[in-house]
């Protein structure tokens, strides 16, 4: 197993991911951006999964990830949906132009 | 003589005026004359099971509740439908049921907006005024002290004069602030009552499940009075430490409600701006909820922490006394003038009942009724010079005394018994008050500077009664006005009756609450380790819950007091399971 | 590898999601086959299929706690008896909807269909019992609630809710997913029952590794329960959905949210020093408490106040949660403090049955009196004025008293329930929750509960305050007519006084509920 390349590298790639994409969802402006920033947090927590199931060498964890891409799509399916709504009502997809309520 | 209705009457007591209310709703609303009408038939009616209630009503009988009546309610809280009259309740009962048709009549006029709605609320709030006066379980008294809330807002809030918005939501928010308080203290002690299984927020399971802490913890205190509480029971060093602040809780809820100063801000905004119904039913009964709560509950469950803020309570009402005497000096408006002197008489009440002596107490009971008597008679008659004149100022008014004569008879007999002239009703509870004041533990200066504004009081009533009734006639408008019609007579003849009655023959009423007094007196000193005082004679005793719903007739006769209070039956609790294994062990890498 | 062999017994309690999905199913081909111009009837087939699920689930409800389908779910009777109040809440805002969207046109079988998914979803996710599962099923109820938020899309503003709703609820299920990650790499599981029994050896081993796992799925399960600081997408969601979606989003998903986060923390903090979850739910609640009655102070839009008070709500049932992770033993127990525990007679009481009877009976009187004040409010906006930003102002309800007075007085009853004054289902709520609360010792949470409760109740008055003593103006538009909402609102208002005053059987029903699986 010396030539494989060690899991705490996964979890650090993850995590690096994970973060990118939660700076990116709290500080990008465009509505796709802030889309595909979500699908990188689910992506880093399906690579965190596969890593430690392949440390741990059980299949919970590839399990875990077949079903989160699953879900994931779904989620895109409702969520571009969402945003195509927003843009024929708005005409844009910057955030800062879709503040209509009052806070 | 016992009879089968004995353990129902109450229940018609509290919920006939609801019935009423339940009829009224299908009135149509601009048959506005039947809505009047069918009102004042049941506040009659409601008075008459007052009335009722009061004939089987014995005062000499050693049973502290009675007419009980108890029905399972909310079983896991051990929470039941409890009601009973002991003295005090039973004159407040009698209080609201008098009150309940002059109302009615005094807004006969008054009130031609909405009147429908009007009605609905005053009946609402007699059923909630007279349940919480009735109320045995502390969380029912707690329901319907938050249920008299909501008429009585609106009643300020929608008939009330030009600020009455304000006014409405200052009264709420105060009560709120102070019951609120008072519900989180009200569920310690519960938990602090009883062992888990046994709780209930019954006044006997509080008043008992605390009384022997109570008592260890004022004897310890008493040997060490800077003790930090070792060895102690868990529930007396509860009290030790948490005592104070669930009392304090108590009193601010209460104090706010009385109102004591400096918590009694919202009273002359809310005066001000209510119709006369609503004046006379907040000063009338509202108020004493107040000082009730204090007489049941605040300082019997916490007597000894009750001892340590009697000085600084007892302060706060001479000075309420004294303050308020000065503010009705410096008013101008009248409505104004009687609310600051409702500060003022009610610190009379709360000096009485913080003596701890039997005079104090009796004469604090006696000056609660005299004080619903005598300001709700100030107020329905102001309404009535209201009416015809729709202006509060003194400055207004001069020489009534000659357009108005009736009128002016009246209002000076209730100024009277207001300023306590002896002879009326005003006059023996005040004297008890300051009688009990001087023989009691108190400093002297207390019960000077309270004896003092008795002619402070005097002043400022008679003050005003010689600028609005003597004198020229010095507005034009006041020399058309009508004297007093027959309806306003008949509303208000009650009341000069009830402080001559209570003036010149207070003994019958006197008994009524001699017992009441008696357990209050007994109950502040024995857990204050004052004297000997027996167990039995300040253990609550009161039916127990019936297995089945339905009540059974009271018993007239205490059963032999039991040696340990009798538990209420549990309600069942839940039998916790052991989650079952699943099915499948977990999954070894 | 052996084959699940599946029995009767496991599909018990997934049945009332399962009657919910067909129902969906039904709604749907409803729309494909039988599409008339006349829609009400799915409101209908939506309402007594919601009614039916309930009563299964009511069924399941006196079943012994246990664990089905290998312990990925759990049949207990707190997650049956919330499925019950789910239940509840979807059949009283299918009702709703049906008058809300006839008004508009929109009147859509998918509509119901997204509903009964939801509800569907929010009942799965009460009794998951292992992370994966528990993120589908948040995903179910979410995508469905994402599109019912969006589905009048033609609005500027459902769209605009639509996708806040989506970008938060997807960053949080993400949160939660990131965290179930972190604690299956320290566990080695991701079932609950498993990951309990491994946690305490691996917090020795990897401290860092648990508590970023316990954060994160925190986190994740505070932004579904909208508890402050993770509330910011709640008022503009709330104000942009459609009325009915609205209410059922802030009873049933907050119902299936704090129940899930129940059950997930019940095992997660097995091996955690006691004092760090409690501290962490003591202060959830103590800002949600706070923040969202204060928050709820300026605003005029009536729609948008009731959102800061749902946020309000999620705080007292996390004062209760708090109140469930008591620490056992009390440090310098003199000392009442906000993040202190002291019980009154110095040990610690069981407290759990009286938090889950509690948690039970707060959101079943938050369910009946949200959908009901929701319901009010929807029964009183104009097609027209979607456009309009004072559309949902205190104006509204001025003079509504002598216009409708049957309508005011059952918003004064859902008022005063939200405020919880007595005799409303919202005082006994309450009672439970701040008794369990003061039972377990967090007296200071409880007077900053009910002190903050105060400056709710003034927010709620307003509303009193416009609709009795203020005179309507004269374009005062009177509440549309359609007999689902007025079955809808008079069930709610019944239920909000009857309960309070007379209770009855469900106290001792919620007393079961103490038999959680897992605590």
């Amino acid at each position: 197993m010396s030539h494989t390349v060690p899991t705490a590298n996964y979890l650090i790639l993850a995590a690096v991911l994970f973060c990118m994409g939660m700076l990116g969802v709290l500080l990008r402006r465009n509505a796709l951006v802030v889309f595909m920033c979500i699908e990188l947090m689910l992506n880093a927590a399906n690579l965190t999964f596969l890593a430690f199931a392949r440390e741990r060498g059980d299949s919970i964890g590839h399990l875990s990830a077949f079903f989160i891409i699953a879900v994931a799509a779904a989620e895109a399916a409702v969520g571009l949906a969402i945003v195509i709504a927003v843009f024929r009502s708005r005409g844009t997809v910057n955030i800062e132009e879709i503040q209509s309520m009052k806070h | 003589m016992n009879s089968i209705y004995d353990s129902r009457i109450l229940n018609l007591v509290i919920f006939s005026p609801l019935l009423v209310a339940g009829l009224l709703a299908f009135l149509p609303r601009n048959e506005k004359g039947q809505i009047r009408a069918l009102t004042l038939g049941g506040m009659v009616l409601n008075l008459l099971t007052c009335l009722w209630a009061y004939s089987r009503f014995s005062p000499t009988s050693p049973v502290e509740f009675q007419l009980e009546y108890r029905l399972a309610w909310v079983d896991d809280l051990g929470l039941s439908y409890h009601v009973g009259v002991d003295g005090i309740s039973m004159g407040l009962v009698l209080l609201t049921g008098v009150l309940g048709p002059l109302v009615v009549l005094s807004s006969w006029t008054f009130v031609d907006e909405r009147v429908k709605e009007f009605h609905l609320a005053l009946l609402v709030l007699q059923t909630a005024m007279l349940g919480a006066v009735c109320a045995v379980d502390t969380l029912l008294f707690f329901v319907f002290f938050e249920a008299m809330l909501v008429p009585m807002y609106l009643l300020i809030g929608v008939w009330g004069s030009e600020e009455r918005q304000m006014a409405a939501m200052k009264f709420f928010l105060y009560t709120m602030v102070g019951s609120v308080l008072m519900l989180v203290a009200l569920l310690a002690v519960y938990f602090l009552a009883a062992p888990a299984g046994m709780r209930s927020f019954d006044y006997s399971t509080l008043y008992n499940g605390l009384m022997s802490a109570n008592r260890e913890l004022a004897q310890y205190l008493k040997a060490n009075p800077a003790g930090d509480g070792a060895g102690l029971s868990a529930a007396a060093l509860a009290l030790l430490r948490y005592g104070p602040y669930l009392f304090l809780a108590f009193a601010l809820a209460f104090a706010i409600k009385v109102p004591m100063f400096p918590v009694h801000t919202w009273l002359p905004d809310a005066h001000v701006q209510a119709p006369v119904a609503g004046s006379i039913v907040l000063a009338g009964v509202m108020l004493k909820m107040g000082t009730y709560g204090f007489w049941r509950f605040a300082i019997p469950l916490f007597p000894v922490a009750s001892r340590q803020f009697q000085l600084l309570l007892a302060a706060l009402a001479v000075v309420g006394i004294v303050y308020g005497a000065f503010m009705c000096l410096a008013q101008r408006d009248i409505k104004k003038l009687i609310a600051y002197s409702s500060v003022s008489h009610l610190g009379y009440c709360m000096l009485g009942m913080l003596a701890f002596t039997a005079e104090g107490a009796t004469g604090s009971a006696y000056q609660m009724l005299n004080h619903g008597v005598s300001t709700s008679a100030l107020f329905l008659l102001f309404g009535f010079l209201y009416e015809r004149r729709h202006a509060r100022l003194m400055s207004d008014y001069g020489g009534i005394a000659k357009v108005m004569p009736v009128f002016s008879a009246f209002f000076l007999i209730v100024t009277f018994s207001s300023v306590a002239v002896p002879g009326t009703n005003g006059f023996v509870g005040e004297f008890l008050v300051l009688l009990g004041s001087y023989k009691s533990n108190l400093p002297l200066w207390l019960s000077v500077a309270a004896t003092t504004a008795v002619v402070l009081g005097a002043a400022y009533m008679l003050w005003m009664v010689q600028k609005v009734f003597f004198g020229q006639v010095t507005h034009q408008e006041n020399l058309g006005l009508k004297d007093l019609g027959p309806r306003e007579v008949v509303a208000a003849l009650p009341f000069v009756l009830l402080i001559a009655v209570m003036g010149l023959k207070p003994q019958p009423l006197l008994d009524v609450i001699d017992h009441s007094t008696q357990r209050f007196v007994a109950r502040a000193k024995y857990a204050a380790g004052e004297g000997p005082v027996d167990d039995s004679k300040v253990r609550v005793v009161v039916r127990p819950l019936p297995k089945d719903a339905v009540a059974q007739v009271a018993p007239t006769l205490p059963p032999a007091v039991p040696a340990h209070p009798t538990p209420i039956p549990l309600p069942m609790r839940p039998v916790r399971l052991q989650p079952a294994q699943p099915q499948l062990q977990p999954a070894t890498p | 590898m052996n084959i699940p062999h599946l029995t009767f017994q496991d599909l018990l309690p997934v049945a009332p999601a399962g009657v919910l999905v067909v129902g969906a199913i039904v709604l749907l081909l409803s729309e494909v086959f039988l599409s008339t111009a006349q829609r009400t009837y799915q409101a209908v087939i939506g309402t007594l299929t919601a009614l039916l699920a309930g009563a299964v689930a009511m069924n399941n409800a006196f079943e012994p706690a246990r664990a089905a389908l290998q312990g990925y779910v759990v049949l207990d009777p707190f997650s049956q008896w919330m499925t019950v109040l789910v239940c509840l809440g979807t059949a009283l805002a299918s009702l709703l909807s049906a008058g809300f969207l006839n008004h508009r046109n929109a009147e859509r079988g998918e509509f119901y269909a997204l509903i009964l998914f939801s509800a569907a979803g929010m009942s799965l996710l009460a009794m998951s019992a292992e992370f994966i599962t528990l993120f589908i099923n948040l995903e179910v109820l979410s995508i469905s609630t994402y599109a019912l938020t969006a589905f009048l899309r033609r609005g500027p503003r459902p769209a605009e809710a639509g996708f806040k709703y989506f970008i938060l609820g997807a960053f949080s299920a993400s949160l939660l997913l990131y965290g179930a990650a972190l604690l299956y790499g320290a566990t080695g599981s991701t079932r609950f029952l498993d990951v309990g029994l491994a946690l305490p050896q691996a917090f020795a081993q990897q401290p860092g590794l648990v508590y970023a796992g316990f954060g994160l799925v925190l986190a994740g399960f505070a932004f579904k329960v909208a508890a402050v600081p993770f509330h910011m997408w709640t008022p503009d969601v709330y104000e942009g959905a459609p009325t009915p979606v609205t209410a059922l989003m802030s009873a049933g998903v907050k119902a299936a949210a704090v129940v899930a986060l129940v059950r997930t923390f019940l095992f997660l903090v097995k091996g955690l020093s006691p004092e760090v979850p409690f501290i962490a739910f003591s202060a959830l609640a103590l800002l949600s408490m706070v923040g969202g009655n204060l928050l709820a102070l300026p605003q005029r839009n009536v729609k948008r106040m009731l959102a800061y008070s749902s946020i309000a709500h999620a705080g007292y049932l996390l004062l209760g949660v708090a109140a469930l992770f008591a620490p056992a033993t009390a440090k310098g127990s003199d000392a009442v403090g906000l993040f202190t525990a002291t019980p009154l007679l110095g040990s610690m009481p069981n407290v759990a049955a009286s938090v889950y009877k509690g948690l039970l009976f707060y959101l079943l009187g938050y369910t009946v009196t949200a959908l009901g004040a929701f319901g009010t409010i929807a029964a009183l906006e104009r097609r027209e004025d979607e456009t309009r930003s004072n559309t949902w102002d205190l104006e509204r309800f001025a003079g509504l008293a002598q216009r409708k007075p049957g309508w005011a007085a059952a918003m004064a009853a859902f008022m005063l329930s939200l405020g919880g004054v007595p005799p409303t289902v919202g005082f006994l709520g309450k009672l439970y929750l701040f008794g369990a609360a003061v039972d377990a010792g967090l007296l200071g949470l409880a007077v900053a509960g009910v002190l903050a409760s105060v400056a709710g109740v003034y927010v709620y008055l307003r509303v009193v305050v416009y609709m009795y003593m203020r005179p309507a103006p004269a374009d005062a538009p009177a509440p549309f007519r359609h007999w689902t909402t007025e079955v809808a609102l008079i069930a709610s208002a019944v239920a909000v006084v009857a309960l309070g005053v007379l209770p009855g059987p469900v106290t001792e029903w919620f007393s079961r509920a103490g038999m959680v699986f897992g605590s």
